[in-house]
This record gives structure tokens, C-alpha cells and sequence, in this order.
């Protein structure tokens, strides 16, 4: 409710309090703008209000727009009439006699900042839950109102660009640096800080407006602008990452101060009905739908306040860190004095980096680490992440099992092995699930839950509630060699290796996976990961499921000898990928491929292996492979996961695609039983969708 | 205290790492807090049981609040008062602990003790902080600036707080030589124990000590994990201590000339870093809740003795004291655990105890080796005589405890019931 408060002052004017209408999660729905128009028609109209403070209901500010009613309004007409509406509601606070203050709490993201930007004064808690920035352009969303018009005003054209197109958010202490907020307080000191300025501006001293300058009439300044656009442009057009509604926001940008900001509304309503938009949207939305899930039956999910974490390696201690900060005390085990003290280093380094002091205080009294087992039967879940050694992790949990609670739950971080096989041996196979979760963690903001036929509904629930806790989407799949996520990888990566035995050029693969959308290529991620390990993977996967995860003969001889395939630049501190690759695979990278192509074709053989998937049972629906594929791997968001891509054009169409590559670069391209017989019948792979739920 | 019994449920320690050493990197709530989390992982008891933590600590922490400092990093929201008791301030906090249980305060409590000489707390000069305060006094810039005309560069150096008596002002050296010359003690005598404490505590060490658990300390830019004691050394011979000099440098009330003195840095303890915890509830409670019981604590008593007349008796007195009440001949202890900050504290305190058994006093090691940690002491007292009596079937164990200021305190253990 936009409710409006009016304030009676000493003198006898009054100051209005008018709170932003928002839903729960801090979000505007077009519903919500109408309360906003009256409870600032309310304010205006007020002779005697001499200032309007824009604040939250409750710790906030304002978090964008209400996705899911952008998502169906789906109409560039109405959207534009609503980008109108945001306009003019700019236009009155920018342009109103009485002073307008925003007082920010929490996120001020989007369309918040956007009308705090309209403000006259901006007061900002000295908090880190205050965020700021337009995130929204990740989805390919360009800015509701004038905000491409405005931030350049205010922080600077260089600045504005980091903001609007990267969808960078800074903390309260950077936005005051930036001059995107006036004023920083004490978290419990907004309000006062509201009124004190309200009432000196309504005094008639003027309301602190320090802007970066932007002044396209100074001459050459124009040329400065043109230039960071053309910076910007090369510096992002290698790796295919400047979408469509980047680049028409850099095209508005270039045009310097635009006058008629019906040009914005119309970049705005075309970015949100594009097929980007549309598509990431879609994600969006099925990975909210998965955030909400509750596991069938009505198992309560059991308390989960202690953490046991058993393996200090990179996941443990990240994972120990997020886990403590979502507020659980958490234990980590690791065998060797030295690799407890590397796993509590990395803890220290994580935590430290916070810069809150009471989250790194209360951090630092919920994490610890011994060498023993000490205390774990006080754990409600224990999590295993020792290294992928079946007899390693099946005597981890022999040793658990006599130490834990009858009602603990017991977890797994497995890497390619099924999880059945892990807990073969264990007495109560039952409250075993895996866990799956992707490095690097803060980046990627998916878990993987691995059931087994054993698992108990009661360990399904903690998994899931445990993975909400730490902020992660849960997807749930069934237990198989490589599950999901792995499975699909390594499809893809060993294809990639394929092709580099082929002659194909190191930097011409993985540039093309990069323009195709992919955050980092085959290779330079196999390097990241290790291409032993990838062997290793790939030699369990081809036992259970078929040699489509072989590397070939020769990179497995070349993983043998720890070779990389990039190594230091001898320029510059970038690496470059190693000619000697070449030499030493005995062939030469002599074929010419199309970046594009090999791009392509290296996402359609990821997207086939999760057809696969769906198809053994392993995924119960498709569009949990979608979010799992673009949030865990980082499948190409454009795209929309696999099966939005495959079915793009129709699976027909997809058919006979890969009939055609299959022809010419064999069968890994050759179309999984499910999706031609879909494709006969003339349906989706939505089909498959309802028949799940 | 009063009469009833208290049920010691776990005892750990961190390990003791001589200033400089080690665990140097962590302050005194830091390790505090590991060993009252440790303690509790131990006994597999969660922190809200607790409802009372006593931080005893002689001269760590400056805030005046560090037990709320070590509940807060261990996790927990208990009530944490912090006792200072000098040399036996450990012993005073089990003392707190235990009264607040029996008077019916509380259930459950934790009892700290903690000591981190390596966090050297460095102070002004004298002339430096009068300059200071005069700067602050001073009206006109003038004013400020004659404020430093005294101060000369050494000045500038900071201050450390050399560990004297606080009432007889003697170094820890001086009160060793004089306690030597008022029971006559040689230099033999007091060089053999010393050989036999560091022989003794390697010996736990190496063998592994459950009562000890590992400390991850901050070390530079990593961390390092810190598993055993590092004082002890097994190489110590009688004939490598009989070559060190004496430390004659000699005290402010009185002089012992060279060739008569016997204390030196072999038979005297260094300071170290520690920390040392005990987990106390009713012994009914306990059985209720299915907790194994280690001991149970039968009294405590403190003593202050004359520090210039009876210098450090007062650990002998308490547990005279506490034995005659419980009508407990002295000859049937069999396990005995004391503070030795010195080898002839030590010599003095067996002559002073003619009926006790030699043999039986500090059978795991002491301070000499494991250097002195004044507010873990007590507490680390407790723990080892707790496992040393189950180790050896004893039916009871006294803890005494002694030091600078005429501080004594003696705790009477029993086997569970």
C-alpha cells in the first residue's frame, strides 16, 4: 500500500512519508504504480507539505519491477504505456517546487533507483543489505523509465556504462562514491536523517545535487562519449556477450541528451517482448517455481541448525562459509593437520572479505574445523566432499554412520560416481542424498539434489531446504552415473577435445563457445578443472552409459603429462593457448572452422546429452534441465537451457538439423529416440512438462 | 563451598605454546573460544545448555569482558562473567562456576581459563604520558608543545609490564631464589626436576593427550594448525641444565650473590600461550541426561598467605585447610596435580607436605615444561587430574594451585559415583 503519512512540522506545514507500494519481495507491479501516482497526487496537492521523503514499509527500498507481470503482459503496447507511466512519475518528482528525498534501507535496484534517482536528495543506509544498481539488463531488460538518460547525469558516462550494460550493483559506501546516493547514516538513523534533510531543503538551502557533470554541449565532450562507447563495444564484441538490448542501449547513449523520452519507452517495451528477454524470463520463472517446490508428502524438513562438513577441499570451505552465513554453526573435518589449515585459511579469507562487521563476528563464532569426528552426533546434516575415490567416500561414511544422530541426514558431493553406489555399503542407505553444487559457488547459483531410489522423502526435504537456506535453486534428478549436470558437461567437453584432435584451433573452439553465450570455453574450462580429472570422469560415464564421454587417445596421453591447454602469455598476464598442443597430438591445426559453427554444434551436443537425461528418467521434466543447465554450467542464458534451444524452431526442425550434422560429423549428433518420436507425434518437449507435475 | 558434589561431564585444553610460539596469533577470546566450543563437540552438548560461562584469566583480555567476548565466539548466549584471581584464577572460576550451581542458580556451566602473554600489552613511558596528558590538559598551543620538553627519545619506547610479585615487587626469579634459600634447596635438586617435568610431559605429548585438541591459529597469511604442547623437550639432561647460569639479576628486597644462587632458566617455566575448559553440572543431572561423568568435585578452597613472610605457601595451606575439613589423610592421595612455575615452588611445596607422595605429584608434566599460562593453569590442573585418576584407578585427586600475591587455592576430586 502506498500509504501517505503527513508529518505536522513546528511551524505548522507538514512533511509527507509516503511509502513505496511494493510486494513482498520489494518488487513494483503495475498495480502498484497507480497507489504511487495517488499517494504523490495526495502529497502535491498538499499546499502545506513542504517535502515528500520516498522510504519502504519495511527495510528496503525498492528491488525493480515485478518480473512476472512484465513476463505476461507480453504486449509491447501496454509495456510501453507503462515505461510512459514511469516517465512522467519521474517527471514529477525530478520537476516538483517541494523538495523529494529517497531514503534507502535495502536493495534499490532497477526501477527503485530509477525513482531515487528523480529524488532531489538520496539518503542511503551504511548497510550491506543496501544494493545498488540495474541488474536487470542480465535478463536483457533495459531500464523502465529514464534511468539510460538519467545515471549519465549523475555518476558519469564511464560509470554509467559499468552500471547500465555489465548490471553491476555497488554497496552503499561505492554509491556514495559514485554520487548515486548524497548522504550515508547509520541503519537507524534513515528516518531522522530523512527529516533533517527534508526540513533544511524546505528552509530553502538547496537540496545537495552533486552530479558528475554530463554536459554534451561542452565541446568535445561528445567525441569523450563516443569514444566510450567504441571502448566499451571492443572490449566486450570478442566474447559475444553484447546482447540486443545492449547494444541499442549504448546506440540511445551514443545519441549524447535526449530530449524525448518516448525513445526510452520504446527501447524498454522492444528489449522486453525480444526473444532474449522472453527466454531468460522464462528461466527465471521456472527456477522461482523450483525455489518454491516443496517435496511431495508432507514431510516436514527436520531443523537444520549444525553443519558437519567432512573434506576441507575448495567446495567444503566455500560451502561452510555460505552455509555459516545463512546462519548454521558449522564443523569441518579434514584428516591432515596442514589441509585443515588451507581449508580454514580459505574460510578466514571468505569471511574477512565481508565487510558487515556483525556478519563477519557472527561468522566467525558458527564456523570452525577439527581432525576428528568430535560433536558430529550433534549435527543435523553432514556433508561429505572428500576427493572422488569410491572407497574413500564409502569408508567417510562407514565412519559417520556409527558417530550420527538415528535422525541425521547424510549428504554427498559426488563428482561423476552414482550416488547409489556410494552408499552401497551403508547401513541406512536412506538418509544418504547428493549434493551437487558448482564452482565457483557464489557464481553459480544452482544445487543439483541427487535422489536415489532409496533416498527417504524426509532426506529429500532437508536437501531442499538446506540448498534454499544457502540461497541456491534446488533441482531435483534421479541418481545415475554423472546425474545431470555432470553428464551434460562432459558431453560437451569431451566433444571439445574431439574437435581439438580434429585440427580444429584451440581459440577458435572456445571463442565460439563464448559468442554462442557460454561464460567460459571447453577448454580454457577444462584447464580449470583439470584435465586428468576430466579423464577420469569421462572413463566412468563411458562404463555406464556408452564412449560418448571418451576424450580421445591422444588428450588422455596429453592429460598423462599434466600439458595444458593454455599456457602464460609470454605478452602479457592473459594466457594464450599452447601451439605445442598441436605438435604433440601429431596433427596439424590446419582446419579452418567457423567460430560460430563450432559453437554451435558444441551447445547441441551438450543440449542432446539432457535430452538423454530426460529421457532415462534422470530429469523429471524439462524445464528442470533448463534451469540446471544455464544456472550450474552455465549453459547459454540466451538460449534458455536445452530444451528451449532444441526446441527454438520446432522439434521438427530440429530433426531434421541433426539429421543433416549427423550426416556430416556423425553420430554424436544423431537425434535421441524421445525427441523424434516427439517430433512425429508434432509436440514439445512442454508436453512433457505437465505430465511430471 | 558448601556441601554436594559437582560432576566435571569433559575437560580439554588447547595445547600450551610458550610465548612466540605457535598459537601466538590468537587472542585471548579467540582461543577461549575454541576450547569452550571443543569442549562442548566433546561432550556433544549444544551451546544453549550452558547457562553460565567463567572466564578466569589473569591479565589477558583488556576489555573487562572477556568472558562475554569467548560465549559470544563459541557460539553461545550465556551468561559470561569474567574472574581475575592471579595465578589461580582458573581455579576461581571453577569455584564460581560450581557455587552457582550448587546454590541452585543455575544447571549447567562452563569454566574458562585462559592466558596469551604473546598479545604483549605494551604501555608508555612514564615522561611519555605525562607529555600526552599535558598535551590533552593544555589550553593554547603553547601549552601543548612545553608539554614534551622533558621527553627524550628512549622515551618513545613503549613499555612492557615485567612479571614482578605485585606486592613484594620480586621477579619470578627472585621469588624462586628466595623460596630456595628459606627451604634450602640446592641446585641439584631443583635442575633433577626439572629434567623429570620435561621428560614427563614429552612423554604425554608424543603418546598423544586426549585432553588436548588441535587449534587452528592465524600465522602470518595462513593458518597453522597447532595439534601438541610445544614446550616439552626430550633432550633435557641434568648435565645441559647444570651448565646454564644462574639468573642472578636479583629482586628489589633482597640480593643473592652468584655463587650461592640455584635458579635458572632451565628450572624455572617460561610464560605460554593457552587455554583450558571444564564442563560442571549437577551429578543427578548429568545421570538424567546421559552424560558420562569424568569426576565429581568434592571442594575447593583458596588461602592467601603472607607473601613476604610465607612466600607461595598458599597452595599448601589451602589444601591442609580443605583435607582437614573432609577428613582426608594426605598419605591416601594418590594423584596430585600442582602449578609449577618453578622447581623450587615445587620442592617447597613437597616439604611443606611431608606425608605427600613424591611420586604421585604431577606424573603427566608440568609448568617447566609446558611453560606457565597463569589463567589456564587451574583448569588445565583439573583436566589432567580427572583422566590421570581414571588412568590409574585413583578414588581421588588434588589440584593445588599457587602463586605471585600469596595466592593458594587446593580442589578435592572424586571418582564418580
Amino acid at each position: 500500500m502506498a500509504d501517505t503519512t503527513h508529518e505536522p512540522l513546528p511551524d505548522g506545514r507538514r512533511l509527507a512519508w509516503l511509502t513505496l507500494p511494493v510486494d513482498d519481495e520489494g518488487r513494483l507491479t503495475q498495480a502498484h504504480l497507480g497507489e504511487l501516482e495517488h499517494g504523490l497526487d495526495a502529497a502535491f496537492g498538499d499546499v502545506d507539505v513542504v517535502a515528500v521523503v520516498l522510504r519502504s514499509g519495511g527495510r528496503g527500498f525498492c528491488a525493480g519491477l515485478d518480473l512476472a507481470s512484465v513476463a505476461s503482459l507480453g504486449d509491447r503496447r501496454t509495456l510501453q504505456a507503462w515505461s510512459q507511466r514511469i516517465v512522467r512519475l519521474q517527471a514529477r518528482l525530478s520537476g516538483s517546487k517541494i523538495p523529494c528525498i529517497a531514503a534507502i534501507e535495502g536493495p534499490c535496484l532497477d526501477v527503485g533507483l530509477e525513482l531515487a534517482l528523480s529524488c532531489s536528495h538520496r539518503i542511503a543506509a551504511d548497510h550491506p543489505d543496501v544494493r545498488v544498481g540495474m541488474p536487470q539488463i542480465e535478463l536483457g531488460l533495459l531500464p523502465a523509465g529514464d534511468g539510460l538518460v538519467r545515471l549519465p547525469d549523475i555518476v558519469g558516462f564511464d560509470a554509467a556504462l559499468d552500471l547500465l550494460l555489465e548490471g553491476e550493483t555497488v554497496g552503499a559506501a561505492h554509491a556514495r562514491r559514485l554520487g548515486l546516493v548524497h548522504t550515508l547514516v547509520h541503519p537507524e538513523g534513515v528516518e531522522a536523517a530523512a527529516r533533517a534533510a527534508a526540513r533544511t531543503a524546505a528552509g530553502g538551502a538547496s537540496a545537495a545535487r552533486h552530479g558528475r557533470g554530463w554536459r554534451p554541449t561542452l565541446p568535445g565532450a561528445s567525441l569523450r562519449h563516443r569514444r566510450a562507447v567504441q571502448r566499451w563495444q571492443e572490449g566486450r564484441r570478442h566474447d559475444g556477450a553484447l546482447g540486443g538490448s545492449r547494444l541499442s542501449a549504448l546506440e540511445l547513449l551514443g545519441r549524447g541528451r535526449v530530449e524525448d523520452l518516448t525513445a526510452v519507452s520504446t527501447v524498454f517495451s522492444e528489449s522486453a517482448v525480444s526473444d532474449a528477454t522472453t527466454t531468460r524470463l522464462h528461466t527465471w520463472r521456472s527456477a522461482r517455481a523450483l525455489e518454491r517446490w516443496t517435496p511431495p508428502g508432507d514431510v516436514a524438513a527436520p531443523s537444520l541448525a549444525r553443519l558437519g562438513i567432512v573434506g576441507g577441499g575448495v567446495v567444503g570451505a566455500d560451502l561452510a562459509v555460505a552455509a555459516a552465513r545463512a546462519g548454521l554453526s558449522v564443523r569441518i573435518r579434514e584428516k591432515s593437520p596442514s589441509a585443515l589449515g588451507r581449508a580454514l585459511a580459505r574460510v578466514e579469507a571468505k569471511v574477512a572479505s565481508d565487510r558487515d562487521l556483525e556478519r563477519r563476528a557472527r561468522a566467525r563464532a558458527r564456523l570452525s574445523g577439527a581432525l576428528e569426528l568430535d560433536g558430529f552426533s550433534t549435527m543435523d546434516l553432514v556433508l561429505e566432499s572428500v576427493p572422488e575415490e569410491v572407497a574413500v567416500k564409502r569408508r567417510v561414511f562407514a565412519e559417520l554412520e556409527d558417530r550420527v544422530r538415528s535422525d541425521a541426514i547424510l549428504a554427498t558431493h559426488p563428482r561423476a560416481t552414482s550416488v547409489t553406489e556410494i552408499g552401497a555399503r551403508m547401513r541406512h542407505p536412506e538418509r544418504l542424498v547428493g549434493l551437487r553444487f558448482f564452482r565457483p559457488l557464489s557464481k553459480r547459483p544452482l544445487c543439483e539434489i541427487v535422489r536415489t531410489p532409496e533416498t527417504s522423502a524426509r532426506a529429500l526435504a532437508a536437501a531442499v531446504a538446506f540448498a534454499r537456506r544457502i540461497d541456491k535453486t534446488p533441482v531435483v534428478v534421479r541418481d545415475g552415473p554423472g546425474f545431470f549436470t555432470t553428464r551434460v558437461l562432459a558431453a560437451y567437453l569431451s566433444h571439445a577435445t574431439e574437435l581439438v584432435a580434429d585440427g580444429f584451433s584451440i581459440a577458435d573452439i572456445d571463442r565460439g563457445c563464448r559468442r554462442a553465450g557460454w561464460p567460459v570455453g571447453p577448454l580454457q574450462l577444462l584447464d580449470f578443472l583439470g584435465l586428468s580429472t576430466a579423464v577420469r570422469v569421462g572413463h566412468v560415464l563411458t562404463a555406464a552409459l556408452g564412449d560418448r564421454f571418451d576424450v580421445p587417445g591422444p588428450i588422455e596421453a596429453m592429460a598423462a603429462t599434466g600439458r595444458a591447454f593454455y599456457r602464460p602469455s609470454r605478452s602479457g598476464p592473459d594466457k594464450e593457448p599452447d601451439p605445442r598442443v598441436h605438435d604433440l597430438l601429431g596433427v596439424t591445426a590446419s582446419r579452418v572452422g567457423d567460430p560460430d559453427e563450432l559453437g554451435e554444434r558444441l551447445t547441441v551436443v551438450a543440449a542432446l546429452e539432457a535430452v538423454r537425461c530426460l529421457q532415462d528418467g534422470v530429469l523429471a521434466r524439462p524445464s528442470d534441465g533448463d534451469v540446471a543447465a544455464v544456472l550450474g554450467l552455465g549453459y547459454p542464458a540466451a538460449r534458455g537451457g536445452p530444451f528451449r534451444h532444441l526446441a527454438a524452431r520446432g522439434l521438427a526442425s530440429a530433426r531434421s538439423r541433426l539429421k543433416a550434422l549427423e550426416g556430416r560429423f556423425g553420430r554424436r549428433y544423431r537425434a535421441p529416440s524421445l525427441l523424434v518420436e516427439l517430433a512425429d507425434r508434432g509436440a514439445d518437449f512442454n508436453v512433457l512438462e505437465d505430465a511430471a507435475s | 563451598m558448601m556441601g554436594g558434589r559437582i560432576a566435571v561431564v569433559e575437560a580439554v585444553r588447547t595445547p600450551w605454546s610458550p610465548r612466540g610460539g605457535g598459537l601466538s596469533g590468537m587472542s585471548a577470546a579467540a582461543l577461549g573460544a575454541v576450547a569452550v566450543r571443543d569442549l562442548l563437540l566433546r561432550a556433544a552438548v549444544l551451546p544453549d545448555v550452558v547457562d553460565l560461562v567463567v572466564v578466569g584469566s589473569a591479565r589477558s583480555g583488556t576489555s573487562g569482558s572477556l568472558g562475554a567476548e569467548v560465549a559470544f565466539r563459541a557460539g553461545m548466549d550465556a551468561v559470561a562473567p569474567s574472574v581475575s584471581m592471579g595465578d589461580v584464577s582458573g581455579e576461581r572460576a571453577i569455584a564460581e562456576a560450581c557455587r552457582a550451581i550448587l546454590v541452585g542458580d543455575i544447571d549447567t556451566a562452563v569454566a574458562v581459563g585462559v592466558e596469551t602473554p604473546s598479545d604483549l600489552q605494551l604501555g608508555l613511558s612514564a615522561p611519555l604520558r605525562e607529555a600526552v596528558m599535558g598535551t590533552r590538559r593544555g589550553e593554547t598551543a603553547g601549552d601543548k608543545l612545553r608539554a614534551w620538553a622533558g621527553v627524550k627519545a628512549t622515551d618513545l619506547r613503549p613499555t612492557t609490564a615485567e612479571l614482578r610479585d605485585p606486592i613484594t615487587e620480586e621477579t619470578l626469579a627472585a621469588a624462586a631464589e628466595s623460596v630456595a634459600l628459606r627451604f634450602g634447596l640446592d641446585r641439584v635438586d631443583q635442575d633433577a626436576y626439572a629434567v623429570r617435568s620435561h621428560a614427563r610431559a614429552f612423554r604425554r605429548a608424543r603418546e598423544g593427550a586426549p585432553e588436548v585438541v588441535p587449534v587452528a591459529a592465524p600465522a602470518g597469511a595462513g593458518v597453522i594448525v597447532v595439534e601438541r604442547d610445544e614446550g616439552p623437550r626430550g633432550e633435557v639432561t641434568a648435565a645441559a641444565l647444570a651448565r646454564r647460569a644462574p639468573l642472578a639479576k636479583v629482586g628489589a628486597s633482597f640480593s643473592v650473590p652468584a655463587s650461592i644462587a640455584t635458579v635458572t632458566a632451565g628450572n624455572l617455566s617460561t610464560q605460554a600461550d593457552g587455554a583450558a575448559a571444564v564442563l560442571l553440572t549437577r551429578p543427578d543431572l548429568a545421570r538424567g541426561r546421559g552424560w558420562t561423568v569424568l569426576a565429581e568435585i568434592d571442594g575447593a578452597r583458596f588461602a592467601t598467605s603472607d607473601p613476604f613472610a610465607a612466600p607461595r605457601q598458599g597452595g599448601a595451606v589451602a589444601l591442609r585447610r580443605l583435607l582437614d575439613e573432609k577428613n582426608e589423610p594426605l598419605q591416601s592421595v594418590r594423584v596430585a596435580e600442582a602449578s609449577e612455575p618453578a622447581a623450587s615452588f615445587v620442592l617447597a611445596l613437597l616439604a611443606a607436605l611431608p606425608e605427600l607422595d613424591p611420586e604421585v605429584l604431577n606424573r603427566w608434566g608440568g609448568s617447566i615444561a609446558l611453560g606457565r599460562c597463569s589463567g589456564g593453569s587451574g583448569i588445565r590442573l583439573v583436566g589432567t587430574a580427572v583422566r590421570r585418576m581414571a588412568a590409574a584407578g585413583a578414588d581421588k585427586a588434588v589440584v593445588i594451585g599457587g602463586g605471585a600475591a600469596g595466592h593458594g587455592a587446593a580442589l578435592l576430586l572424586r571418582a564418580p559415583q
